[in-house]
C-alpha cells in the first residue's frame, strides 16, 4: 500500500534525520528561538498503554491535522504556557492584539508551518502530492485527546504504531511541546 | 433520584474513588466514585438508591471483535453486564437501579470518520435497555471532554469540562 511505504519512507533514518531539520528551521525562523526536533520513539504498544503512557491528566492544547494521501493523524501537544507563550511570540511579531481568538488563529497559522514543511518534505520524498487538512485547535486535557485518536483505531488493531517527536528549545525558555504522529492505516 | 449539577471546579468533600480507563468500581455511601477526562469513553453509572451503593464504569470502545479475548471493562456491551452481575452478589436488586450516562464527545474534528463517541453512547443505551435499566441522568456528546464525579450521598453527578478560552481572556 502506498500510505505503509511512505511511512517506512518517512521514518527511515536519514529521511526522518531530514525531517526533523526542515521542522526545526521553520519554528526556528518563526518564533526566532533555536528550536531541535527529533524523534523520541517509534513503538507499537496496545491502545491502552499509549493512552496512559502518554497522558498525565494536564490540560493541553492540541493542534491537529490528518495528512489525507497517507491517512496520517499528525498532532502537536503543547503545554498551556507554552501555547500562550508561541502565540505572543506570533502575534507580538505580526502587530495585533493578544486575545484568546487571535491566539488560537496564531497557533493554527503555527500548525501550517509545521504540517506544511512535514507535507513539503514528503512530497519531495514519495514524489506525489501530500496534502493536509486544515490545522485544528483544541484546548482539553492530554488523555481525552490521545483517547480520541486512538480508540478508532483500538476498534480494528490490538496493536497500533505510534511516532514520537520531541520539540526542544536550546533557549532558557521552556516551551515544551511534543508532536505525535500516528499512521491511521498501519492499522 | 439522581441529579446532574454541572460545575467549573469540583471540590471532594468525601472519600473519592478513581476508576481508569477499561475499568469499573463499586462504592457504598458516603463516598465519591470519579473518572477523569472522558474523550469519546463513556462513562456509565449505576445506582441502588435504597442501599446507595453504585457503580462507575468507564468503557472505551462500543463491544469487542469478535475475536478479541481482552479486558471485558474496556467495551459498553461487555463491561455492563459484569458490573451488574457484581452489584447483584452484594444484595442489590436490579429493579432499583437507575442509571446514568456521561461521555462519548467528539473531541478532534479529523479523528475518526466512524464517531466512537457516538456509538459508545447508541451501545451504552442499548444495552442499559436489554438488561432493564433506566437512564435517568444523560449528558452526552459535544465536543469538549467530561470528568465525573458521583456522589453516593446525594445521589448527584458531577460534571466538569474545560474551558476553551484560556490565553489572555
Amino acid at each position: 500500500m502506498r500510505g505503509k511505504k511512505n511511512l517506512v519512507l518517512l521514518v527511515s533514518e536519514s529521511a526522518s534525520k531530514g525531517l526533523c531539520e526542515r521542522i526545526s528551521n521553520s519554528i526556528s525562523e518563526l518564533t526566532g528561538l533555536p528550536i531541535k526536533v527529533s524523534i523520541k520513539s517509534r513503538a507499537k504498544k496496545a491502545p491502552e498503554e499509549i493512552i496512559t503512557s502518554l497522558s498525565r491528566n494536564e490540560l493541553i492544547v492540541a493542534i491537529h491535522s490528518l495528512i489525507e494521501e497517507q491517512k496520517t493523524h499528525v498532532i502537536l501537544l503543547l503545554s498551556v504556557s507554552g501555547a500562550r507563550r508561541i502565540s505572543e511570540i506570533l502575534l507580538l511579531q505580526a502587530n495585533m492584539e493578544l486575545s484568546d481568538e487571535e491566539a488560537l488563529d496564531a497557533l493554527r497559522e503555527f500548525g501550517n508551518i509545521v504540517f506544511g514543511t512535514l507535507t513539503s518534505e514528503l512530497s519531495r520524498k514519495v514524489g506525489g502530492k501530500v496534502t493536509y487538512t486544515l490545522p485544528e485547535v483544541v484546548i482539553d486535557y492530554d488523555v481525552a485527546i490521545i483517547e480520541s485518536l486512538i480508540a478508532p483505531l483500538a476498534m480494528v488493531k490490538d496493536v497500533i504504531e505510534i511516532l514520537e517527536f520531541s520539540i526542544t528549545s536550546g533557549s532558557e525558555e521552556e516551551l515544551g511541546f511534543d508532536m505525535l504522529m500516528i499512521p491511521g492505516d498501519n492499522v | 433520584m439522581m441529579r446532574l449539577v454541572k460545575v467549573e471546579k469540583f471540590f471532594p468533600n468525601k472519600q473519592m474513588i478513581t476508576v481508569g480507563i477499561g475499568d469499573y468500581k463499586i462504592a457504598s455511601n458516603p463516598k465519591i466514585l470519579a473518572t477523569y477526562a472522558l474523550g469519546s469513553c463513556v462513562a456509565i453509572i449505576l445506582y441502588d438508591r435504597f442501599k446507595s451503593i453504585g457503580a462507575l464504569i468507564h468503557a472505551m470502545l462500543p463491544e469487542p471483535k469478535i475475536s478479541r479475548q481482552d479486558n471485558p471493562m474496556k467495551y459498553v456491551r461487555t463491561s455492563i453486564p459484569i458490573v451488574l452481575s457484581e452489584l447483584i452478589k452484594k444484595g442489590v436488586s436490579k429493579h432499583r437501579l437507575i442509571s446514568a450516562l456521561i461521555g462519548g464527545a467528539n473531541v478532534l474534528k479529523y479523528a475518526s470518520s466512524i464517531n466512537i463517541g457516538d456509538r459508545n453512547v447508541k451501545a451504552a443505551r442499548e444495552v442499559l435497555r436489554e438488561v432493564g435499566i433506566p437512564i435517568v441522568v444523560e449528558d452526552v456528546g459535544g465536543t469538549v471532554s467530561r470528568s465525573v464525579f458521583f456522589d453516593l450521598e446525594e445521589a448527584t453527578v458531577f460534571v466538569t469540562s474545560p474551558r476553551r478560552k484560556i490565553f489572555f481572556g
